[in-house]
């Protein structure tokens, strides 16, 4: 792969970032009235010292240009502040519920390539036949289904039908990470429901464009065998529009995890965002809503290389 | 879409296409559209024939079904059928208003940027660009926390959600309209560019913008049940379909219907929304058709 290409790329994300960076700094001044009662309780009168404190502390009393550079120079730093209720500082909280979502999802995405590709293909080569139509039915349950609904459907069946299964364990990766990765198993197959259909539709519709297509009927001619053209001539350039969904894809897979990371009481980032929604912690929604908005760029960009190191073409 | 002559073009803002559709011989349209109908009809005339209110304690609590509820009741001895159907016209009606505004933000949006190729498209396309690579569930939770839970922030908020999708398609339309000989004929005439494209580039984009909505519908039902789910959708206790769920895990092993009941109420009227969806793909896009 070229530098450049991997340069460009990094540029294209600039925008992006700083517009993330600017609605995630927006976001504490969505809230209504004034800030501080709400965190500190009705009771504190708005010019008040300890009122005063709290604006300092937030930098509150600066300009909103001023504010959002304090604040950016202090995420670039990796300093998101500290949180409200704890006293804590965000970015370490982030930092120790970052690898159950990340797990979660790496596999969850995982799943949903091994399924849904082969799946697709599978589907476009058998067109109009019994298995296309089971599996396009499959994949439109799959998009129907609401994450919430798949997950609690699977703790009724595993506790009415198989109450043995132990659903919930505590997850620490240094200690014994094979047993956090099998805790997260069922978690990441619910997770990746919506996004393996939605591939598998991706690449069905894909693979039966470019099999009508011309080098298909010249690999045909030269005589190479079927499974060979369908992966090696039809799969590699139907992979080209299943690359680009997968921004929007990867984003609705994270939409997920805030789901089930709630439902089956993981300590992962979708949680800590749901905890200091209800405590008003906002800096730490501040944080977490950014440190989630990078990942879905960074899985982009990941995607993306992956993209050009496999065919330098494009 | 089909090459038409540049003279021969008619206003098609309400599109015919929809109601031939109904009739023609799609078969995903057909079985998306009795489904919804039947979903309809079930969700507004259910109050006419169902004794009990979605609110009304009309037994004792978690009772199985029978013939006096057919669905059982909940933890409050309520009735779950006529909380169902509640919850479907609860749902159906923000879920509608939320397409609906970001349908009107999102054509705006897109136009705007498709007739003023440059800077300003291609600002407007990088606010969409920063929007979409937010997940979008993340994006409604910490917005509604943000502006407080209420039914109307609610659907604001979604219908920000959704405003790319439609934008984009609005973009790329507009721009291969933007060539086409009429466009400009008017322009050339003098005709502002807010008239030229409210008279002469929304008619002609209506379709594909039509068909985005149901794919935008069933994003906004999902997306209001999983709100309601996590608590920051609609309130108690006005029944939902997500709240009823979140407020019967704890007994779910003891009444599974509590869950049941609601989550294949959401997964019917998704499955008839993306059914029509598909048909109406299929026949006016055949590129992607199957």
């Amino acid at each position: 792969m070229e530098g450049s290409i991997l340069l460009r790329r990094l540029m294209l994300l600039v925008p992006v970032l700083f517009g993330m960076s600017v609605m995630s700094f927006l976001l504490i001044h969505l809230v209504p009235g004034d800030v501080v009662t709400t965190i500190a309780g009705a009771e504190i009168a708005p010019d008040s010292e300890e009122a005063q404190n709290i604006r300092r502390s937030l930098n509150l009393d600066k300009p909103l240009v001023t504010q959002y550079l304090l604040w950016i120079f202090g995420v670039v730093r990796g300093d998101l502040g500290y949180s409200l209720i704890g006293k804590v500082s965000v970015a370490g909280e982030i930092l120790s519920h970052l690898p159950v979502t990340l797990v979660l999802t790496a596999m969850a995405l995982g799943i949903s390539v091994v399924v849904g590709i082969p799946a697709g293909v599978l589907a476009s080569n058998r067109r109009g036949r019994i298995s296309d139509v089971l599996l396009r039915i499959a994949s439109l349950a799959g998009m129907a289904v609401p994450t919430f609904f798949a997950s609690v459907s699977a703790i009724l069946f595993f506790s009415l039908f198989a109450p043995s299964v132990r659903l919930f364990n505590t997850i620490d990766f240094g200690e014994d990470p094979w047993a956090g990765i099998t805790t997260l198993f069922l978690p990441a197959c619910i997770l990746s429901l919506s996004s393996a259909s939605t591939i598998m539709r991706y690449t069905r519709g894909a693979m039966l464009e470019v099999m009508r297509e011309q080098h298909i009927q010249t690999a045909r001619a030269k005589g190479a065998g079927p499974l060979r053209i369908l992966l090696r001539h039809g799969l590699r350039s139907a992979l080209l529009p299943v690359v680009t969904a997968s921004g929007l894809i990867a984003a609705h897979l994270i939409s997920g995890v805030v789901v089930v990371e709630e439902v089956f009481g993981l300590p992962g980032m979708g949680q800590l965002m749901l905890s200091a929604i209800s405590t008003r912690d906002y800096t730490l929604v501040q944080g977490t809503v950014l440190t989630i908005g990078a990942m879905v760029v960074l899985i982009n960009l990941v995607v993306d290389l992956t993209y050009h190191l496999l065919d330098p073409r494009i | 879409m089909s090459e038409r002559s540049d003279t021969a073009w008619r206003p098609e803002l309400f599109p015919r296409f929809l109601i031939r559709a109904f009739l023609g011989q799609n078969v995903l349209i057909r079985i998306g559209g009795v489904m919804l109908v039947a979903l309809l009809a079930l969700a507004l005339g259910g109050p006419f024939v169902i004794p009990h209110g979605p609110t009304d304690m009309v037994a004792m609590s978690l009772q199985p079904p029978s013939a006096a509820n057919l669905l059982g009741t909940d933890l409050l001895g309520r009735d779950v059928l006529a909380r169902t159907l509640d919850a479907a016209r609860t749902s159906l009606t923000v879920a509608f208003c939320a397409m609906a505004l970001s349908l009107m933000a999102g054509a705006a949006w897109g136009m705007i940027a498709g007739y003023n190729v440059g800077s300003v498209d291609l600002v407007l396309m990088r606010v969409l660009d920063v929007l979409q690579a937010f997940p979008p569930l993340l994006l409604a939770v910490a917005l509604v926390a943000m502006l407080g839970t209420s039914t109307p922030n609610l659907v604001f908020t979604m219908s920000i959600l959704f405003v790319p999708q439609f934008a984009r398609i609005a973009r790329s339309a507009t721009l291969l309209l933007r060539r086409r000989q009429f466009v400009l004929a008017a322009e050339v005439l003098g005709v502002s560019p807010l008239r030229n494209l409210l008279t002469h580039v929304l008619p002609n984009i209506s379709t594909p913008l039509i068909i985005e909505s149901t794919s935008v519908i069933t994003a906004a039902l999902l997306t209001e049940s999983a709100l309601s789910f996590l608590g920051m959708g609609i309130q108690p206790p006005t029944p939902t379909w997500g709240g009823m769920i979140a407020e019967s895990t704890s007994v779910m092993t003891r009444a599974p219907w509590l869950v049941l009941a609601p989550g294949s109420a959401i997964i019917l009227v998704v499955l008839a929304f993306l059914l029509l969806g598909d048909g109406l793909r299929d026949k006016f896009d055949p590129k992607v058709s199957g």
